[in-house]
This record gives structure tokens, C-alpha cells and sequence, in this order.
């Protein structure tokens, strides 16, 4: 049986992306993509390089599968609970309109296809066949009711944010679900992909009880699984649907256990109890890789880790100090030390993994290749600083959430390379709230550690939350106050048009202009990661594994 | 002691339990309001959000209002017994302390066993054997149970028992009375160790003073059996400090019982504790306040009965608690 690493992994997958120069789609590509509704099998996404899995599978039945979920997931409703490991959960058995493939394009789900007559209006043609578990079929009021909630301020939806420049969500025919936007919003079209949808009659009985736990299963969907079980004390029980509209998934039933403690996690692992679990931290992977049994594998991600240094105050303002600081960050190191290689240094904050299908992993490559690199160099960073204002040095405080032990550490690194040019960093630890309400305060931002992770595989997630100048101010994440008019016209020139090529340009220009102008500095992309035991493979796992139905995807090694 | 006096005695604790939640919750509120963080940050984390969006979530907690007001619409809900419901679920709290609350004190009531019945023998064997080998191994061991905190016991258990021998399961509250005893045996274990130690001390202390006492030479000199010196003469006088121990064992069970959870695993109050405060869950972390408080003052209540039961001299009158 033939061993998989870890590098052999993350360079297969690379190649993977590097060999699907034909994903990129322009409009009438897409669409034309989009229009045909093969029917296709979801839970064999397929892979436009044509190699759908990177291991022989093969198609016996897995009987039972455990696995740990980590925390406690608040509920299985998006509106109310969307966190990653409440995602993971409801993915098995809620779906929605569309979903993401390999190369983290959107594909049909529940629609089996949708169209864009003009930039501000989404049209989707629901799948015939579907039926809820309970046998009753899909219908597109279904569709309007789930999404339109998202919309409805007394559900006051988490999702709220994602769905501000659209109008109305309306049954518009038989089969058919016709979204208005205000603006046009080219990334909504990855907004469905995590807007799941359930029976409009059963959740409206259950009001605020939808997707809670307890004793009776509180939300119907359609999707591969039907959960037996939600209880906080036993955690979450899924059983393969057998009416299921799509390919019958090889995994029969599952049990999601909740196992907080990573030591613990481990030692479940050990003794047979779970056989495996997503997102272990950073400190633990020498412990996974050499965990018998077990297969740990690791997909470049899209979340970034990286400081943001506020424009509007000294010694920040200076952009020499800001260069320094660069120059000052010895990224690779840090990820061979702190993340234990399962990571990639970064010179922008968004990932290339991150582009999707939007740009050929050629292209990204060229235009990343002519941002400015800051390379770790003490002898230019000290040369950087002699050139600005504080070239005698000073003292800098930086808060670091307890939940980022790398980053402490990464910092504390960095510490000891400034003191060399008298700049005092003292790294303190603070709560995850109190970092919270420190970035939503926007008050004092000097120097500030910030992470964000990917609400979608588009290139403008990021840009569109740290660069308006209008985010500059309380409860938005411009912390850098980084405010550039120009950069301000291209984010509303790629986000008023629908053509990825304009698209592309736009957001390669605001990339150019912020690695050179400096207001935030990417430290690196932390790598996602999964252990399984070796009897079974999950091919798809990438760092958006959340958002696909992985259980249905989970396959007996050959 | 009659009954009247006893019914008297237990009203006056009652009302005084009132009191005392009504400050605990009061001070609680107070604790979590002042903390950093604001629960529809943590509900959004730093995911793009709109002024609406933010604007809906604090109207729906009633994060507005002001700061006595908050406290006031919690407090008329909770003198209902309708504590409201989870910021982060959205479900009732009392549902879900119900679902909770059963894990915690079957692990509390096992781990008190536990300790009880392996600290009493030991604590009257060190005190028998007073500064001999043996005092002085119990005694050790239990220095290092009560030095040990029980995370890490329960780690080191967990890596024993059921990684390597694989005896018992390492997570989990398991179903059912037989199941879930064998789950929470190597937790109840971990909480015993500490607690454990404090018994021990405690009879050992309180016996070494009764084996001094005239009445128990006497009972030698009359050929009394050493079991039955022991047991009915020395054992019987040196309860009252062994039951307040007790009282105390079970405030450490539950305190204790919120790091052993997260290590095992286990869905109790623990947990719930601990999520509701990072999740500045205001409405569910009040409930599993008001739980706890009541289960402590309620344990210490009995304790101060069963005096009474032990000692015939000690009577419920005022002044006397």
C-alpha cells in the first residue's frame, strides 16, 4: 500500500491547479458551464485536470465512521451558527444551490442551473426529483424562505453581511428562484454555496427552535445524510439517505463526536475511539504525522495571518518605519519554526489558493512575482529605518488572542530582530474577545495583529473588508486606516462588473498599490489540516472542505 | 431538636439562598458586562458584516439598553424561572442546563464517593499508625494528589487506562446509568485525587485528637476491641470535621469538575461554563451561575443537618449555624 506525505500531497495539488488553466471561465464561459445540469455526481466532484483523486478508492461500504468535531457546534441553522465546525456539520445533510468543485468553482447542487440576464438579477432553475426527507418535494418558495431569512432583520441572520446589496429573493415560477440585487455583487454568486436550504413549512413550526439540538431532529433538508441525532451531551448522528437525489455516498453512517481538548483528540485517536478529525493546531502535527494508523494531510490555505500598521499615527505613518518592520520578518523561518512547515510565507494577503477559478495559476503566479518581496534583511531594514523620522527607535506594543500560539511566538522572534535596530515590541496575550473588541473598536491601532480566513475562493474577499477607506471606522476591519481613492475606485470597479478579466486587473492593481504603499504586511497562509485513518481517504479535502459534503466524499482505500 | 426549629432553621437558609443568588447573579453580570468583548463580535467574529446586521443582533440580546435595565429584564425573567435563552444557540437556557446538569453531578456524586471511600480508611490508617512509614506514604501521596491539578492527572490517567491498557474510553459522558459509570470513572478518578487529599488530611487530624482522648484510653483499659474504639468511640467524635470536609470536597468536585470536562470530553456544566464565557453567553453563563451557587449552598445546608444527626449537642437555634 503506498504511503502518502505530506509534500507529495501539497505538490500534487498544486500541479492539480497549475493543470487547470481551462477553469478559467469568463461570463459566457460560466455560463455556458453553468447552463448545461449533467446531473452530475456531487460526491465525485469532477476535476478539470482530469485526475478526480490523488489515491486509488475504492467503492466498498464504510459501515460507521467517527469523528471528532472539535467543539460543540451551536445548531445546525447558517442563520444562527456559522462557524466552521457548524458548517462541517450541516454540509451532510442540509444542501444548498450551488457547491464548490476541486478548483473551487461553483457548481450545481439543488440548482441544476442559473443565469445572469443583467448584472443585478441571479436566476435559479431548481433540480426536479429532490424531496425532503419526509418525501415532500423541494420547491422554490423552499428556496426563497431559506435564503430570504438571511435578508428578514428579525432573524437577524449572521449572514446578514453577505447579503447587503441584495433587494428581493423571490419563487419566480415553477422551479424557479429569482434573486434582485441594488448593486451588482459579482462575489453573491458564492454566497448560495453556505446558504443551505430547508423545508419552509417544518422550519417556519419550529421558529427559534430551527437546527437546535435536543430530542427530536429540529430541521429537514434534503441532503445525503439524515441526522438520527443531535444532543449536545452525545453529539451528532448521521444515516445515509437512501432517497437521495444524487450518488449514494460509501460512508453509511457517522457518528460526530464533540472532543474540545487537542490532547484528548489525540488520544481518542490513539486508543480507536474517533478516526479522525479536521483542524488540529499547529504545535500538534509532529504528533498527527506520527500517529500509527492515522494519514495527516495538509492543504495550502487561504487564511492569512499578518499585521496592519495604522496610517494615521506616528512612528506608522512613516513609510520607511513600516518597510523596516518588513525587512525585519523572517517569514520563512517562521513557518519552519512555529507552524512546523505547514504553511507558506506570504507577500500579499490574499492567498493564490484563493483566486479559484478567477485566474489560471500562471497568471497569479506573473503578477505575484512583481509585488515588492521584502525579504528578511536586517542590513535594509536598518537602513530603512536611518531613513525615516524615528531613526533612533522606539517602543511598540503588539496584542496577541491566546487561541494564536505560533503567532506569539513568530512575534516575540520578531521582537529580538528590532531590538537590533532599538525598537522595543512587547508582545502581550490577551483574550480572544478582547482582541475582538479591540478591532471592532478601531481606537489606538498602531501596530495590530489581524487574521482573517475565507468566506469564499474569490480574490476580493479579503480587499473588500481591509482596503475602503470607508472601513476605516468602529465595527469595520480597515484598522490599517488606509486610505487611497484610487484604491477605492478599483474595488468598486471590480465589484461593479461581472467581466473576470476586468476583474483580474482591478484587484492586481489594489494588490500592487498595498504591497507597495505598506498598510498591512502578510506574515504567512496557515495550511489546513486533516488526519483520517489510513483505511479510508477524503481526496477532496482542501482548506474550503467545510463548505462540500465531505462525509459523502469519503472513500475505502483501495 | 425538634421539628419546628429544623423547619425554621431550613426557611431562614432558604431566604438567605435567595439573597445570595441575587448577588451572585448580580455580581456575574456585572463581571462579564465590564470584560472585554461584546457577544455580537463574537458571534460575527471578523467576517464582513453591515451596521444592520450589528444593529439586529444587539436589539435582539438587548445590548442597548442600559446597563441596570439589562440586569432588571434578566432578573424579572429569572424570578419566573425563565432564564432566557442562549445568546449563542438561541435555545432556552433551562433546556439546556437540564441536559447538562446530569453529567456534572453523576460525576460529582462518583467523584465524592470515590474520595470518600478511599480518604476515610487511609486517613484513619495514618492516624492509627502516627508517624510511621505508612502515615507518612499516605500522607505523601495525598501532598501530590492535592499538588497535581487535575487536568493534568486526568491526562495522565486518560494516557494510562485507556491509551495504553485501553480499559476504559477516553472521551465521553456514555448513555445510561452502567455505560456512563464506565465513562466517567477515569474523570471521576482524576477529580477524586485532588479532593481525596483534603479528606485525608482532615481525618487524620481529627482522629489523632479523638485517639487522645481520655475516653478512648479509658475504653482500652476496658478491653474494648481496637475496631470497636476506633469505629464507635475515636471515628464517631471526629466526624464534624471530616463532614465539613465534605462540604468542601464537593466545592472542589465542582470547581474541579470544569477542567476535567474539557479533558474528558464531557457535556456537563463544565463545559458549559467555559463555552458561555468565552462566547460572553450572558444568559446561559447566569444559569450555570445560579445552578452551581444553588447546588453548593444546598450541599452545605445538608452538611449542617447531618451535624445535628452526628452530634446530638448541636441544636438549630439562633445563633448556632
Amino acid at each position: 500500500m503506498f504511503q502518502l506525505s505530506h509534500e507529495e500531497l501539497t505538490r500534487r495539488q498544486v500541479l492539480r491547479r497549475a493543470g487547470v488553466g481551462a477553469a478559467v471561465l469568463t461570463l459566457p464561459g460560466w455560463l455556458a458551464a453553468c447552463g448545461g445540469g449533467d446531473g452530475r455526481d456531487p460526491a465525485a466532484a469532477p476535476n478539470a485536470a482530469g485526475a478526480p483523486v490523488d489515491v486509488a478508492t475504492s467503492e466498498a461500504e464504510i459501515p460507521l465512521l467517527t469523528w471528532s468535531l472539535g467543539d460543540a457546534p451551536p445548531g445546525l441553522d447558517i442563520a444562527t451558527g456559522f462557524v466552521a465546525n457548524g458548517v462541517a456539520a450541516m454540509t451532510l445533510g442540509l444542501e444548498s444551490l450551488v457547491t464548490l468543485d476541486d478548483q473551487l468553482a461553483v457548481q450545481p447542487m439543488l440548482a441544476e442551473s442559473w443565469s445572469q440576464p443583467d448584472a443585478k438579477t441571479y436566476v435559479y432553475r431548481l433540480r426536479s426529483g429532490v424531496t425532503f426527507w419526509d418525501g415532500s418535494p423541494l420547491t422554490a418558495e423552499d428556496v426563497a424562505y431559506s435564503l430570504g431569512r438571511h435578508i428578514d432583520p428579525d432573524v437577524g441572520s449572521q449572514l446578514g453581511g453577505y447579503y447587503v446589496n441584495v433587494r428581493d429573493i423571490r419563487a419566480t415560477g415553477d422551479g424557479e428562484v429569482t434573486v434582485r440585487m441594488t448593486t451588482p455583487d459579482p462575489l453573491f454568486k458564492y454566497v448560495p454555496v453556505f446558504s443551505f436550504v430547508t423545508q419552509k413549512a417544518h422550519s417556519e413550526k419550529l421558529g427559534k427552535k430551527l437546527g437546535a439540538p435536543g430530542p427530536t431532529i429540529n430541521v429537514m433538508g434534503t441532503g445525503p445524510y439524515r441526522y438520527t441525532q443531535f444532543s449536545a451531551e452525545r453529539g451528532i448522528t448521521v444515516e445515509r439517505n437512501e432517497d437521495y437525489w444524487g450518488a449514494k455516498p460509501a460512508v453509511a453512517k457517522a457518528e460526530l463526536r464533540f472532543i474540545a481538548n487537542p490532547q484528548t483528540n489525540l488520544l481518542a485517536a490513539r486508543s480507536g475511539e474517533i478516526d479522525g478529525r479536521f483542524e488540529f493546531p499547529a504545535q500538534q502535527a509532529k504528533d498527527w504525522d506520527r500517529l500509527e494508523g492515522f494519514a495527516a494531510s495538509y492543504a495550502p490555505g487561504m487564511r492569512v495571518i499578518f499585521l496592519s500598521f495604522d496610517m494615521d499615527a506616528e512612528p506608522w505613518s512613516d513609510l520607511h518605519v513600516r518597510k523596516a518592520i518588513a525587512h525585519c520578518c523572517d517569514r520563512e523561518g517562521y513557518v519552519k519554526a512555529f507552524l512546523g512547515g505547514h504553511g507558506a510565507t506570504a507577500s500579499v494577503v490574499v492567498s493564490p489558493a484563493q483566486w479559484g477559478a478567477l485566474a489560471s495559476p500562471e497568471e497569479v503566479e506573473a503578477m505575484y512575482a512583481k509585488y515588492p518581496q521584502y525579504p528578511f534583511d536586517v542590513e535594509r531594514a536598518k537602513a530603512e529605518l536611518a531613513q525615516s523620522a524615528h531613526a533612533d527607535g522606539f517602543s511598540a506594543t503588539i496584542l496577541v488572542p491566546d487561541a494564536y500560539p505560533e503567532v506569539q511566538r513568530a512575534l516575540v522572534s520578531l521582537g529580538q530582530t528590532l531590538k537590533q535596530l532599538s525598537i522595543r515590541l512587547e508582545v502581550k496575550t490577551i483574550t480572544q474577545n478582547e482582541w475582538l473588541a479591540h478591532v471592532y473598536g478601531h481606537e489606538d491601532m498602531a501596530l495590530t495583529f489581524l487574521t482573517l480566513g475565507p468566506d469564499y475562493p474569490d480574490p476580493a474577499n479579503f480587499p473588500a473588508i481591509l482596503f475602503p477607506s470607508a472601513a476605516a471606522a468602529k465595527n469595520n476591519f480597515n484598522t490599517a486606516n488606509f486610505k487611497n481613492p484610487e484604491v477605492d475606485d478599483l474595488l468598486a470597479q471590480q465589484a461593479g462588473t461581472t467581466d473576470d478579466a476586468a476583474r483580474v486587473r482591478a484587484i492586481d492593481q489594489m494588490l500592487q498599490i498595498t504591497s507597495e504603499e505598506l498598510p498591512y504586511f502578510p506574515l504567512w497562509f496557515q495550511d489546513s489540516s486533516m488526519a483520517i485513518v489510513e483505511e479510508n481517504v477524503l481526496p477532496t479535502f482542501d482548506s474550503l472542505y467545510y463548505y462540500k459534503p465531505w462525509l459523502a466524499q469519503v472513500r475505502a482505500r483501495a | 431538636m425538634t421539628g419546628r426549629s429544623l423547619a425554621l432553621y431550613v426557611a431562614r437558609r432558604l431566604v438567605a439562598l435567595a439573597l445570595l443568588l441575587i448577588v451572585v447573579s448580580f455580581l456575574v453580570f456585572t463581571l462579564l458586562y465590564i470584560a472585554p468583548g461584546s457577544p455580537e463580535q463574537v458571534l460575527l467574529g471578523t467576517r464582513p458584516s453591515s451596521p444592520d446586521v450589528i444593529a439586529s443582533l444587539r436589539a435582539q440580546f438587548h445590548l442597548d439598553e442600559p446597563f441596570l435595565e439589562q440586569y432588571w429584564i434578566w432578573l424579572g425573567g429569572a424570578v419566573q424561572l425563565d432564564f432566557g435563552e442562549s445568546i449563542r444557540t438561541g435555545r432556552s437556557v433551562v433546556s439546556s442546563l437540564g441536559e447538562r446538569v446530569g453529567v456534572t453531578l453523576y460525576l460529582g456524586v462518583y467523584a465524592f464517593v470515590v474520595a470518600l471511600v478511599a480518604g476515610l480508611p487511609l486517613g484513619i490508617l495514618a492516624a492509627v499508625r502516627k508517624r510511621s512509614v505508612v502515615d507518612r506514604t499516605v500522607v505523601g501521596v495525598s501532598v501530590l494528589g492535592v499538588s497535581a491539578p487535575a487536568f493534568v492527572t486526568g491526562v495522565f490517567l486518560l494516557y494510562v487506562f485507556a491509551v495504553a491498557l485501553g480499559w476504559f474510553p477516553s472521551y465521553g459522558a456514555g448513555e445510561g446509568f452502567t455505560d456512563r459509570f464506565w465513562h466517567l470513572t477515569l474523570p471521576a478518578a482524576a477529580l477524586a485525587l485532588t479532593a481525596m487529599a483534603l479528606i485525608v488530611k482532615l481525618t487524620r487530624t481529627a482522629m489523632i485528637g479523638a485517639l487522645d482522648q481520655d475516653y478512648v484510653a479509658f475504653a482500652r483499659a476496658r478491653g474494648v476491641s481496637a475496631h470497636r474504639v476506633i469505629v464507635r468511640h475515636a471515628l464517631r467524635n471526629a466526624l464534624v470535621p471530616i463532614i465539613t470536609a465534605a462540604g468542601l470536597v464537593l466545592t472542589i468536585v465542582l470547581t474541579g469538575a470544569v477542567l476535567v470536562e474539557q479533558t474528558f470530553a464531557l457535556p456537563g456544566l463544565g463545559t458549559l461554563l467555559v463555552e458561555s464565557v468565552t462566547n460572553k453567553d450572558l444568559p446561559m453563563l447566569q444559569g450555570v451561575a445560579m445552578v452551581l451557587a444553588t447546588l453548593i449552598v444546598v450541599v452545605n445546608l445538608l452538611v449542617d443537618i447531618l451535624y445535628a444527626a452526628v452530634d446530638p449537642r448541636i441544636r438549630f437555634g439562633r445563633g448556632s449555624s
